[in-house]
């Protein structure tokens, strides 16, 4: 509409204008047409001028009239000049005069005289010359034709000062209609209405165009608009908040992530299903609840509300944005949970490190502020096992920060599974009888003899998860099977199944978590850092391998550790063969002699004390001669050879034995360390050299060397199954075994026997020291040497022998005692362990000379009963226990050593029984 | 003699207690806090050494108890 208005507006303008135009065109119509008027008056009043004179000329200047009138030749000779004067185009010239009646006469007729008609009227009207020509001048008149506009100019022609006759000059017909052509009003007015028509079409398409582009802007505009919504739409649809605006408490617009959350299509839905959003969105804690940011809770989730207050289109208008927390804040619960146990742990720690650590000092200042020994063994077992246990603490711990900084490097070496297997047996097999568990490992024949890992980290791995597996197992049993697997990525699976105690479902995941343990309470029961699971699991993740757990509580649990390892069947191709230390190898070893020829008391004390781990069967001689004397008598698996002897030197001792054809490897011992003293000793046929003073590692990993060398087989596992109730860690039960000639029976006879002698070593020795009877002692120890060496005692053995020997030379080697002691009751513990498990109650009756002898025990059962230390201890040493029956004494003992544990309920239930 | 009760789960601290105070007093020793409870039933320490970290009950459980029964409330506790 308004742009129709408009284009009337142009429309009028467009006409007014051309109209104003053609009036001002008009106007210079009529100037033009005077300025017309003056010229063609001038050249005419010029031309009548001449005209008069010539005609007044040719008459003499007489009257025309007359002179015409009187001459005919005259009058041609004036037509012709008339003729000739009025050459120019459309112009006539004529000479009009009246006659006697007023009429009209034309003396001069140029070429049309029938003017007279036209010019009649005019003439009649003025009667009088003088009133036309006033003042005797010129005039001009015109007359309407009905096609055209005569001009004619009018000229009075005066003889003696009176007007006589007219000179009439008619102008050009064409110039005069050309001329008045443009006075025509109306042709003005159709001309303006042309141009007023052309103008309304110019401007019509103008208009039209104009009107084209504009409306293609205004859509280019409305597309640009209706882009520029849809993006701020997607922006807004995009928020993963939830955004909703708010107008007079009314939702007039929310994004998609409304919808999503809500699980509804339109906003309509939502009002039917929840009524109000600001019933939804109130804060949870409303008394500390900022207005425009706080949380609430929604169907579950956490969400930080955020109001906005805005004003659009002159409304207010609320913006509210709904961020979802709940991740957020679950990571928040997460982290408080991880520093939470992290805070736990370091309290474990401390409690874990102060245990022993208080032992440790405690006792150590007890030991230094009593005099006397008494317990002093006792104390000091308990400081070395607190001792371990600190150890252990501060490794795991170190292993740890290790994992977590991720230096923790694996060295794979090539290894014997065999030796690993035996390595794990023999740690465990002590607390396997310890808390009489079977502990059996079985290893599947198809894996090869090598396997190519970090043996080291393995076996942290596998000791770890045996070692939980024995501390929360009370009874049952403890496996470790290793087999192959024929999955591609996983081709060696160790299998650790106990019958402990088990662990819940729930606390499952997070087991293998650091600083958690199954249950808290589990700290304090059994103690532990809860690091060794992360550790171990990071090991394993570092093996790429995976570690699965199948557990029922109360009925057992079985990790599962899938490994990738390189196998190998024959160790030589080793490139890195495994010597884990020669010190643990050189343990492996059994029935070794070394022949130590060593003249110098001091170094055969050293030498010996180095070997003294091993349990060889050691023998010194302090020369030359006696070297080969000794091996005469016996063919030794090593000798070390000391250079400078008395009577005759290493070399020439090596030098005779080589011409024996002596093959035993033969070491130098030297304080000679140069080049040419090693070489000198090569040459004399001694196999390798170890300078003085003796480096222990270099005398271990020489040994080993040669010992490897023999090839002295090491024990292995698969063929050992049947020996495994003669295994013992005091002493070589199958030396002892050959000795007589497997009799089993004669076996647990003699050791039942020497169980009997020497339970009581603590308490007769100490008496046998403070009686301080030389003699007495001697013997005491002769028979102590025979009968712990008849039973192979591995340690006590060489101990007791050395100590013997230092009596005989009088020079009472007294820090032996202590170690005999300590030796002593670990041999017996031993012995009675495996008695009582070959179920021999018989057999020792059977060596049961004494008789039933029994204690009364209700005095020590009523200060059981009452858990008065003091009371309990003066019970017990009311009770003789020496002259018992073997039953009885076991009792005893148990309640004794119970007792020891201040474990007092259990001490009275062995007594009821 | 006047009378210890001692209670902590750990044998070798005992041992140092008793290597300390064996001499002089006489010693009640309760491996954890339901036999230390138990032993308060029938004798009537001195004085209290409580271990606070125990398995089963701790040694603050413990205290309160002692405090929560009149008769005994008054026993002097040393943790």
């Amino acid at each position: 509409m308004k742009e129709i208005i408009r284009y009337f507006i142009l429309v009028l303008i467009g006409i007014g204008s051309v109209y104003y135009v053609n009036t001002q065109f008009h106007t210079s119509l009529q100037d033009v047409k005077n300025q017309f008027d003056k010229t063609e008056l001038a050249s005419l009043e010029e031309l009548a001028f001449n005209i008069e004179r010539t005609i007044y000329k040719t008459a003499n200047n007489k009257s025309i009239i007359t002179a015409l009138s009187q001459d005919a030749s005259k009058r041609d000779e004036l037509e012709r000049l008339l003729e000739t004067m009025a050459i120019s185009k459309y112009k006539y010239a004529y000479v009009v005069t009246k006659n006697e009646n007023d009429r009209l006469t034309f003396l001069l007729d140029g070429a049309l005289n029938q003017k007279a008609s036209y010019m009649e009227p005019f003439f009649s009207q003025n009667k009088e010359w003088d009133t036309i020509f006033k003042d005797g001048k010129a005039i001009y008149f015109q007359e309407q034709g009905v096609e055209s506009v005569w001009m004619t100019y009018l000229y009075p022609l005066k003889h003696e000062g009176k007007i006589e006759a007219v000179l009439a000059i008619d102008f050009s017909k064409q110039v005069i209609l050309e001329t008045l052509s443009f006075f025509d009003p109306l042709q003005g007015l159709l001309d303006t209405i042309l141009i007023g028509f052309i103008i309304i079409l110019l401007l019509s398409i103008i208009f039209a165009i104009q009107y084209y582009l504009k409306n293609k802007e205004s859509l280019k505009h409305k597309q640009e608009a209706l882009e520029t919504q849809e993006f701020f739409k997607e922006v807004f649809d995009s928020q993963s908040s939830i955004v909703v605006t708010v107008q007079n408490d009314k939702i007039t617009n929310v994004n998609k992530a409304f919808f999503d959350f809500f699980g509804i299509k339109t906003i309509k839905e939502f009002e039917e299903k929840y009524h109000s959003l600001s019933a939804l969105i109130q804060p949870i804690e409303k008394e500390n609840a900022n207005e425009h940011s706080y949380e609430a809770s929604i169907n579950n989730h956490i969400f930080t509300v955020t109001t906005k207050d805005i004003i659009f289109k002159n409304e207010p208008l609320m913006i509210v944005s709904l961020s979802d927390v709940t991740q957020l804040e679950k990571a928040t619960e997460d982290a408080k949970q991880a520093n939470k146990a992290k805070s736990e742990f370091l309290a474990k720690m401390s409690h874990e490190i102060r245990t022993p650590m208080n032992a440790i000092i405690g006792l150590t200042s007890l030991m230094l502020d009593s005099d006397g020994k008494e317990k002093n063994v006792d104390f000091l077992q308990k400081i070395k096992t607190s001792s371990h246990s600190l150890l252990t603490i501060i490794n795991e711990i170190l292993d740890f920060s290790k994992v977590e900084a991720g230096k923790l490097e694996l060295y794979n070496t090539c290894f014997e599974l065999s030796s690993l297997v035996e390595k794990l047996k023999s740690m465990f097999e002590y607390q396997a009888k310890e808390k009489n568990l079977d502990f059996t490992i079985l290893v599947d024949e198809s894996l090869p003899k090598c396997l190519i890992s970090d043996s080291g980290r393995l076996e942290q791995i596998l000791v770890n998860l045996i070692g939980n597996a024995f501390k929360f197992t009370q009874k049952g049993s403890i496996e470790l099977l290793i087999k192959g697997s024929n999955n591609p990525n996983f081709n060696t699976i160790f299998i650790i199944k106990d019958s402990g105690i088990g662990i819940a479902k729930e606390k499952q995941n997070t087991l293998f978590e650091a600083f958690v343990q199954a249950d808290n309470s589990i700290t304090r029961k059994y103690g532990g850092t809860g690091l060794g699971l992360a550790i171990t699991k990071q090991i394993i993740s570092l093996m790429n391998g995976e570690v699965e757990l199948e557990s029922t509580q109360n009925i057992g649990t079985t990790f599962i550790i899938k490994l990738n390892l390189e196998h190998r069947n024959n160790c030589d191709v080793c490139t890195k063969p495994i010597v884990p230390s020669p010190k643990k190898q050189l343990k492996l070893y059994q029935n070794i002699s070394i022949l130590i020829a060593e003249d110098n008391a001091l170094n055969q004390e050293v030498i010996k004390g180095m070997l003294n781990p091993f349990g060889f069967e050691i023998t010194i001689v302090d020369n030359g001669q006696k070297c080969i004397d000794e091996c005469k008598m016996k063919m030794y698996d090593l000798i070390l050879m000391d250079i400078n002897m008395p009577i005759m030197g290493g070399y020439e001792a090596t030098g005779k034995l080589k011409e024996m054809g002596y093959k035993t490897p033969i070491i130098a011992l030297s304080a000679n360390a140069r080049a040419e003293d090693v070489l000198k000793s090569l040459e004399c046929g001694m196999v390798d050299h170890i300078s003085k003073p003796i480096d222990k590692d270099i005398l271990y990993s020489t040994i080993t060397k040669y010992l490897a060398n023999k090839e002295i087989t090491i024990k292995s596992t698969q063929n050992e199954g049947e020996d495994e109730a003669f295994k013992f860690e005091t002493l070589n039960a199958k030396a002892l075994l050959d000795d007589i000639s497997n009799n089993t029976t004669l076996f647990e006879t003699l050791l039942g026997r020497f169980v009997e002698d020497y339970q009581d070593y603590e308490i007769v020795s100490k008496k046998l020291f403070s009686d301080n009877d030389e003699k007495a002692i001697k013997d005491y120890f002769h028979k102590f040497k025979s009968t712990s060496g008849s039973i192979r005692t591995l340690k006590l053995f060489p101990f007791v022998e050395e100590y013997y020997e230092s009596l005989q030379n009088g020079e009472r080697k007294t820090f032996l005692e202590e170690q005999i002691a300590v030796e002593t009751i670990k041999v017996v513990d031993e012995l009675k362990i495996f008695l009582v498990n070959q179920k021999l109650k018989s057999t020792i009756d059977v060596v049961d000379e004494e008789g039933e002898y029994l204690l009364d025990y209700s005095e020590l059962q009523l200060a059981l009963e009452s858990k008065n230390f003091t009371k309990i201890k003066s019970a017990l040493a009311l009770l003789d226990g020496s002259k018992l029956s073997k039953k009885e004494k076991t009792i005893f003992e148990k309640v004794s050593e119970l007792i020891k544990n201040y474990k007092f309920n259990e001490a009275l239930e062995v007594i009821k029984k | 003699m006047k009378k210890i009760l001692i209670v902590d789960d750990t044998p070798s601290n005992i041992d140092i207690l008793v290597g300390y105070l064996g001499e002089n007093y006489e010693l009640l020793i309760a491996l954890d806090g339901f036999q230390a409870l138990s032993i308060l039933e029938n004798d009537i320490p001195d004085l209290i050494l409580l271990d606070i970290r125990m398995p089963g009950m701790d040694g603050f459980e413990v205290c309160k108890e002692i405090k929560n029964n009149s008769s005994i409330s008054q026993m002097p506790v040393i943790f």
